[in-house]
């Protein structure tokens, strides 16, 4: 099931022993995980066994304190980077629930976050006119209507309409590395065959995705090249689809976690 | 210790002391302390120490003046007060416009308000005023524009204007201040308002003011409304070092509407104070309030909105929020709601929040590569966007939009992060 895998490409991502606390709870303990340039990832695991506070410590919220560990992205120091640093060298967060922002137009919003990133890449910014002909196109892959371009960003969207705004974002962002955060969940048929386009149209050899899932309907569409299980804060398991096989069938009691854990 | 308590109420004011004796008057003339319950959180000290000079009458001209005002989309009638002076020569411009009548008034109109010697002092001063009536059953097709422009000048002056506007029976009409600045120089203008709707008949009444932030800025509205009719109000302050603006509204006639809104964008010491009066006197009324103050540096912003429902007016519905957003640890909202009822068939609500902006709101717009300074004026945008939503007129809406974005583009301190 596992692709094959180029011995050259070269490490996008590197996390080693992170410790990571929250109002004192230890969620993430000595967690290592090395991402290359077109590799896809699947991280799964119980509800609570710290998935999405993995995700939000890479793209660098606060109220997280590292205790310990280290990241690299892309040869640099990924902790003593602004999350807005981050994203402009090329990390995408999908998030799991993503915000609501009154009043703000989502067009508006993205004009703004794209040209952001330009900017800081030192390209020319799109002004109006530029910005409609691009995302014209990505909204028609993503199914996303212009009229829902001029509502507010992700306020009254549905489920499902929020995910695929997500994708609709990677898309125009582009990103080195995606890490979608059960971008799956709620998803009707069609929007995760939708979703699931849009996540292959980003693959290319020199980017990478970190997918965290609960099902494994999604790689039906795109092809892991490791599955990781993540229990209590920690990996306690990599392999291949194999692991999801045996999860779908017989849940996580199937794979046996706690003794998983202390080997 | 009753005098000294009673004397505490009241600060010395100089300017305004020499320009009664100038005039003749004998009345006894003082500014507010913040003794007084309405004046709390608003300290008038600070203008009692500045000597006005006498009001020069043309010390410059209009023409020679640099500025710009974005216009009125679909055009405007417009009123010019230059240095509070009215320009006469765009009086000329109405005398053809059918059931409009603009003329100079010789007095401030006949507002009598004991106790408060800020209108005492634009009544006996003699500032420059004007009466607008509008006939029974006009809509006018254009709005009124009052534009308070103030030049350049060598010495703090001050003003005192005066607008009576009156709308008859069945009547609409839409009227924005302006109030504007050549400069960042001191001044201070001291106006009064006062508005009556007749029966029937619709104001939209829409205040923005983004003058010189260290101009003072003091103004009372009077408004009466009618049986069945409707006024908003909408007053957005970017300007001026303090500034006071105060509405005192009945709502004399069954079914009669009001709608006061507002916001303030306030940075560095400065003091932006909304205060409100609204009397229900008439069964079936309903007013609604909502004001949004947006605070940085050690800015301050003072809401107080009073309710008073009397006993006649039954079935009454009332509705008031004021909300303040802090963008920095010492900037300070005062924000004092209150209702007054003696009636029993009574629909009232009301509320007070300060907030800051929300975290994960922040962090979602970063993580799209927004620095945080784009991040907060964006999240700011949106909620005034909502907010400026209750501007009825679209041209109105969006001349305030764009002050207020540009304000905030223009001052990035204001958002505390850099
Ligand atoms: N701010 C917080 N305060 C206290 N505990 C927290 C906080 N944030 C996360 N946690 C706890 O950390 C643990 C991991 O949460 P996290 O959201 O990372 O789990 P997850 O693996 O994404 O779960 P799910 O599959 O349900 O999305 C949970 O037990 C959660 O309650
Ligand atoms: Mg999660």
């Amino acid at each position: 099931m596992v692709k094959d895998h180029k011995e050259s490409s070269l490490p996008l991502l590197s996390i080693n022993s992170l410790q990571v606390s929250v109002e004192s709870n230890i969620i993430l303990k000595d967690f290592s995980l090395s991402v290359s340039e077109g590799e896809v990832h699947v991280i799964m695991g119980p509800n609570g066994s710290g998935k999405s506070t993995l995700s939000h410590v890479l793209a660098g919220k606060d109220g997280y304190n590292i205790i310990d560990g280290k990241i690299d992205f892309n040869g640099e120091d990924l902790l003593s980077l602004t999350p807005e640093e981050r994203a402009c060298k090329g990390m995408f967060l999908g998030f799991q629930y993503p915000v609501e922002i009154p009043g703000v137009p989502s067009g508006t919003f993205l004009k703004e976050a794209v040209n952001s990133v330009r900017k800081y890449r030192g390209e020319a910014e799109y002004d109006a006119m530029q910005f409609l002909s691009l995302i014209k196109d990505v909204c028609k892959t993503m199914d996303i209507s212009d009229q829902m371009l001029r509502r507010p960003l992700n306020v009254g969207f549905s489920g499902g309409e929020k995910k695929r705004h997500e994708i609709l974002q990677m898309a125009l962002l582009e990103p080195s590395l995606a890490i979608l955060d059960e971008t799956d969940s709620g998803l009707d048929i069609d929007a995760l065959r939708t979703v699931a386009n849009g996540i292959n149209g980003l693959l290319a050899p020199n980017r990478s995705v970190i997918l965290i899932t609960h099902y494994q309907r999604m790689l039906e569409y795109i092809k892991p090249d490791f599955i990781h299980i993540l229990y209590e804060g920690k990996i306690v398991l990599t392999g291949g689809m194999e692991l999801v096989e045996t999860l779908e069938k017989d849940g996580y009691a199937g794979l046996e976690l706690d003794s998983a854990k202390k080997k | 210790m009753a005098t000294t308590s009673k004397k505490k109420k009241k600060i010395d004011f100089p300017y305004a002391k020499k320009a009664f004796a100038d005039h003749g008057l004998k009345d006894e003339i003082w500014l507010p302390s913040t003794q007084n319950e309405y004046w709390k959180y608003t300290n008038l000290s600070s203008l009692s120490r500045i000597d006005f000079f006498k009001n020069p009458n043309n010390e410059t001209n209009l023409e020679s003046c640099e500025f710009s005002i974005d216009p009125y989309e679909g055009g405007s009638y417009d009123i010019f007060f230059f240095n509070g002076h009215i320009v006469e020569t765009f009086l000329e411009n109405f005398s053809d416009i059918d059931g409009l009548s603009v003329s100079l008034s010789g007095n401030q109109g006949n507002v009598s308000i004991d106790s408060n010697p800020l209108i005492l002092m634009n009544q006996k001063l003699k500032g420059d005023s004007i009466n607008i009536e509008v006939s029974q059953n006009t809509i006018l097709d254009k709005p009124i524009r009052l534009i308070f422009f103030s030049s350049k000048h060598r010495n703090p002056v001050a003003w005192h204007p005066g607008v009576n506007l009156k709308i008859n029976r069945g009547s609409k009409v839409e009227v924005f201040e302006h109030y504007l600045s050549e400069s960042n120089d001191v001044y201070w203008c001291n106006s009064l308002l006062s508005i009556e709707l007749g029966q029937s008949a619709e104001l939209d009444h829409y205040r923005l003011q983004e003058e010189s932030i260290n101009a003072w800025n003091t103004s009372y509205n009077l408004v009466s409304i009618g049986e069945n009719s409707q006024y908003e109000n909408f007053s957005l302050v970017t300007g001026a070092e303090m500034s006071r603006n105060e509405i005192n509204l009945e709502l004399n006639g069954r079914d009669s509407i009001c709608s006061l809104n507002g916001s303030h964008l306030v940075d560095s010491k400065r003091v932006s104070d909304t205060t409100t009066q609204i009397i229900h006197n008439a069964p079936y009324s309903k007013s609604q309030e909502k004001y949004l103050s947006i605070l940085g540096g050690n800015s301050r912003s003072v809401l107080q909105g009073k309710i008073i429902v009397a006993r006649e007016a039954q079935n009454i519905e009332g509705e008031q929020l004021l909300r303040s957003i802090l963008l920095s640890e010492n900037a300070e909202a005062c924000t004092k709601p209150e209702l007054e009822i003696y009636a029993d068939q009574v629909k009232c609500t009301h509320g007070a929040t300060i907030g800051q902006l929300d975290d994960s709101q922040l962090f979602y717009l970063q993580s799209r590569g927004l620095n945080l300074n784009d991040a907060k004026a964006l999240i700011i945008n949106g909620l005034m966007n909502d907010h400026f939503n209750l501007i009825r007129s679209k041209e109105a809406r969006d001349l305030m939009r764009g002050a207020f974005e540009s304000s905030l583009r223009g001052n990035l301190e204001i958002l505390g992060t850099i």
